[in-house]
């Protein structure tokens, strides 16, 4: 029977995959043409060259320095035998170098305005570029989208797409959809407007901007008490994924703001139509028009800052029989979401992490069963509060084997006491920076946790503990093997089936990048970023000094192949 | 300080790994007291030479006063949490003006404070005729309120208020001028400054507000390690208190008497309380030794933090051990009147709530115990 079910969903990505995915292949050699390995975000690649039998002899090739240090979080292209990657701060580079060597073709040094730092919630991150037609787009965390010559560097053109003193930046790839190239922007704790923007690729002209917190007439707009829709968040800061079958962009959607939620609706659980859409949600979108087709909105009313940004994982599992189109979803308030990705049905919904906010999901509403107890209101303290606001899982991205349909998490084991804080920082406002603690240890200890998932059933067939938060994403390959970092800085390959340590390497600054892989003239090579997270730390209390401690700061891409 | 104590201090200072960051005001010479500032903070603290803020001013008066000159070390703190950390706790400046009064004295492990120094609040701008008595007077209205601050937090469940929510506070001011709002609620200091700057006070005034999350006592913070520093300040903070007034009249920081939201009765109008004579009162435990001790234990556990552990306050103006050199013969009735009822333009909350009468007069006859007559 499980064998049956493989061999079923086998043909399936194999067609699928044909249709899907842009020929990453030549004789010689297979590309990484986009962040996610492919359009549907899936971290997989058909390589088995460096596989459970042999991954102990993987060593490092190369090394690239990145020129910066503090939150690498940028995943590498590889298209033809030029690797490309960014740096850090915002980015400060672009680097394009021989896939084989590393050695330098090209760096681009960007400008990013000198006052951004303070406008970015969580550091002068950037997680990579995304490619198409000779052309690299990066999106600058300063609000702009820019367009390079993939053969030299040169700036093609720049655009404007949020001004980044609303608090509004840039730090995630866009998507790559016909010929549009689609990019969202952070800031939902800012009192931004969430909004996903298209643009022409050849000549940086908007094509359409698409609000995720619908304004006056439009559907939706009841959702929100009062003029709170004006500043009602709803970001998308992270991955979108395309498919383009349906033609449908995927992306997830931030926290409302304020944080506290009786600004946006009734202070309670019982929030009734006042579940400010389009926050925390998954969205599809039309990708010529920019239209909402269809949207599911996993925290309604959300009160706990459980954005609904994570990556939409675009896969097709056999579920009873029949082959569905999904998209998947490890969401931050814990829960992994299957949801039909063409119609935005919600199939299944189950806790991967240890959470204690609701005790599941109504299949008929498909909203949360909220613990009461567990919802942060004025004047009171909500404790014990699992997942922490940080969610069970965040931006680092999960992989899918889609020969076995299991996908590979990287997850948090945090829990927090929350309550609305009385007063939010701004500058000409008083300062009442208090450290609070929002991240102390989820039951067991541990505080994070890899995770082996199986979709179809909604039930782990591994867990291996961290003893730190912040799990690097995964990279799963066809030999068997799935690839991750971690906040100490050890870099390791596991075998997919029982999650055994097969082989680590130790970079000296911490992981939370997901790796990529690529073959040149017929020899697979393994790439990821080092470089721990500075901002995140501070947010942690005595978890954040565990963090600090654990690693320096870093910057620099490692690249592995078998050796000789 | 003799200089063999100096002395003495810098090498501890070395000893703590210290001297690179430098305790500059131990250390004798002419090294600048650094101020850690946000550069783009009006009316607190600005990079602009021409209008440095009122912190920045004070700042430079309390330098003075201890012989060396005040450097600012800018740094934008647009994100509170990390406000702290790259600054005052990285050494890179060694005073934080403006961080919230604690009743310990401390913000978490690694920063002490200073006695406050001011007081700080919400208000709001409105047409003169508008008089504002408690919340709801704000029924039917259309209020302005900026992006999650507490009057957002306030008004969010009150639903006869129309909110009109902006990002800064000029925005604000500017519909309210146009007529977009009734009244704008906004943060006291900016909004003074801000409709100084419009020329709008002759046409709106500002009326503060006390209240849960509303209003605040202003404190200098300093690094733990550097308790002496904090101690200097408190005692060059008492001296500069008039022109302290005179630096936040200046920057219109709304100096008014606040108005108590928290005033459960609108039909009674605050003034009205304040003008009824209190019921005159006198002190039962009189003379009661059981009384002093226990006076002595609830005072330290509820006012030591503005009058010093055991009433041993070396600031005038908030020495206990004064009362009855001041007030004679009133003394009893005028302590029961400040403790129950406060002072909001002193610093003073009302106790009344918090402490029953029995508690009260224990820790009037503890006082009654370490009064003195000296007047120096």
């Amino acid at each position: 029977m499980r064998k049956a079910y493989f061999a079923v969903l086998v043909l399936a990505v194999a067609l699928a995959g044909a249709l899907l995915v842009p020929p990453a292949t030549s004789a010689q050699n297979t590309g990484w043409h986009f962040y996610g390995g492919d359009p549907g975000n899936t971290h997989w690649s058909a390589l088995n060259q460096i596989n459970t039998s042999n991954v102990q002899k993987l060593k490092a090739s190369w090394v690239l320095q990145l020129g910066t240090l503090r939150s690498q979080e940028s995943t590498a292209l590889v298209v033809g035998d030029t690797l490309y990657v960014t740096s850090s701060f915002g980015p400060k580079h672009v680097f394009a170098v021989d896939a084989r060597t590393g050695e330098l073709r090209w760096r681009h040094d960007r400008e990013i305005a000198a006052d951004v730092d303070p406008y970015g919630c969580c550091d002068v991150n950037n997680r990579g570029a995304a490619y198409a037609n000779g052309k690299l787009f990066v999106g600058l965390l300063d609000g702009r989208l820019t367009a390079l010559d993939a053969k030299t560097g040169k700036e093609l053109w720049t655009t404007t797409v949020v001004d980044y003193k609303e608090g509004a930046v840039i730090t995630s790839p866009p998507v790559i959809a016909k010929k549009n190239v689609i990019i969202g922007f952070g800031g939902g704790e800012y009192g931004v407007r969430g909004a996903l923007q298209a643009y022409d690729q050849d000549s940086g002209a908007l094509a359409w901007r698409t609000y995720l917190v619908p304004g006056p007439g439009e559907s939706g707009n009841n959702t929100w008490k009062g003029d709170s829709w004006k500043t009602g968040g709803g970001t998308a800061w992270a991955l979108g994924s395309y498919d383009p079958q349906l033609n449908l962009v995927f992306y997830g959607t931030s926290n409302p703001g304020p944080w506290n939620a009786a600004v946006r609706g009734p202070d309670k659980s019982d929030y009734g139509d006042f579940t400010n859409l389009y926050t925390s949600s998954s969205v599809a979108l039309d990708a010529d028009t920019g239209k909402i087709v269809w949207h599911y909105q996993s925290t309604p009313h959300d009160a706990w800052d459980y954005d609904g940004v994570n990556e939409l994982l675009v896969a097709d599992l056999t579920l009873q029989g029949q082959k569905t189109p999904v998209v998947l979803k490890g969401d931050r308030n814990g829960f992994f979401y299957v949801i039909n990705r063409q119609t935005g049905k919600l199939i299944s919904a189950k806790a991967f992490q240890h959470i204690t906010w609701a005790s599941g999901v109504d299949m008929t509403t498909g909203r949360p069963i909220e613990n009461e107890s567990m919802r942060p209101r004025q004047g009171y303290r909500a404790k014990g509060v699992c997942p922490a606001a940080i969610g069970a899982k965040n931006w680092m991205p999960m992989a899918l084997n889609p020969k076995t349909g299991i996908v590979f998490l990287p997850t948090f084991n945090l829990c927090m006491d929350m309550e609305f804080v009385p007063q939010e920082y701004k500058r000409g406002a008083f300062y009442l920076g208090a450290d609070f603690e929002i991240g102390t240890p989820g039951p067991g200890g541990f505080l994070g946790e890899a995770i082996a998932w199986d979709p179809a059933t909604q039930q782990a067939l591994w867990r291996n503990k961290e003893a730190l938060p912040y799990v690097g994403g995964m990279l799963a390959t066809d030999g068997g093997l799935v690839f991750h970092g971690n906040t100490e800085g050890w870099f390791k390959a596991l075998d997919q089936k029982t999650g055994g340590l097969l082989w680590k390497f130790y970079t000296g600054s911490g992981i939370h990048a997901g790796p990529m892989t690529y073959s040149i003239d017929g020899k697979q090579y393994i790439a990821v970023v080092s470089g721990r997270t500075h901002s995140i730390p501070p947010f942690f209390g005595e978890t954040g000094r565990k963090m600090i401690e654990a690693s320096a700061e870093g910057g620099a891409l490692f690249v592995f192949s078998l050796s000789d | 300080m003799t200089r063999r104590q100096r002395r003495a201090t810098r090498l501890v200072s070395a000893a703590l790994g210290l001297a690179l960051v430098g305790p500059v005001w131990s250390a004798g010479g002419p090294a600048p007291l650094r101020v850690c500032a946000d550069p783009d903070n009006a009316p607190f603290t600005s990079a602009d030479s021409r209008e440095k803020g009122m912190y920045l001013e004070l700042a430079e008066l309390i330098a003075d006063r201890m012989g060396t000159r005040a450097e600012p070390f800018f740094f934008r703190t647009d994100v509170g949490r990390r406000a702290l950390r790259p600054t005052l706790l990285a050494g890179r400046c060694d005073m934080f003006i403006g961080l919230p009064d604690a009743a310990d004295r401390r913000a978490g492990k690694t920063i002490v404070l200073t006695r406050p120094f001011l007081e700080v609040g919400y208000a709001l701008v409105a047409p003169p005729a508008f008089i504002l008595r408690g919340l709801d007077d704000l029924d039917g209205k259309t209020v302005g309120v900026l992006f999650a601050s507490t009057p957002q937090t306030l008004l969010s469940v009150r639903d006869r208020v129309r909110l009109t929510t902006f990002k800064s506070t000029e925005a604000a001011l500017d519909a309210l001028a146009a007529g977009q709002i009734e009244v704008a609620f906004l943060w006291g200091p900016e909004a003074g400054y801000r409709a100084a700057q419009r020329g709008l006070l002759g046409g709106f005034g500002l009326t503060s507000v006390a209240g849960l999350n509303l209003r605040w006592r202003a404190t200098i913070g300093v690094r733990a390690a550097d308790v002496s520093l904090r101690d200097q300040l408190d005692r060059v903070l008492a001296d500069v208190a008039p022109a302290i007034a005179r630096l936040a009249a200046k920057y219109h920081f709304p100096l008014d008497t606040p108005v108590d939201l928290d005033v459960p009765d609108p039909t009674a109008p605050r003034a009205a309380v304040a003008a009824a004579p209190p019921p005159s009162k006198t002190n039962p435990f009189r003379g009661d030794p059981s009384a002093v001790v226990a006076g002595r234990t609830l005072f330290n556990t509820h006012c030591s933090h503005c009058h010093s552990p055991n009433a041993a306050n070396p600031e005038p103006r908030t020495d206990l051990r004064r009362l009855a050199n001041r007030y004679g013969e009133r003394t009893d009735e005028v302590f029961y009147t400040t403790v129950t009822q406060g002072r909001s333009t002193k610093g003073m909350p009302p106790w009344g709530p918090a402490l029953d009468e029995e508690a009260i007069w224990k820790i009037k006859t503890f006082l009654e115990s370490v009064q003195r007559s000296d007047t120096n």
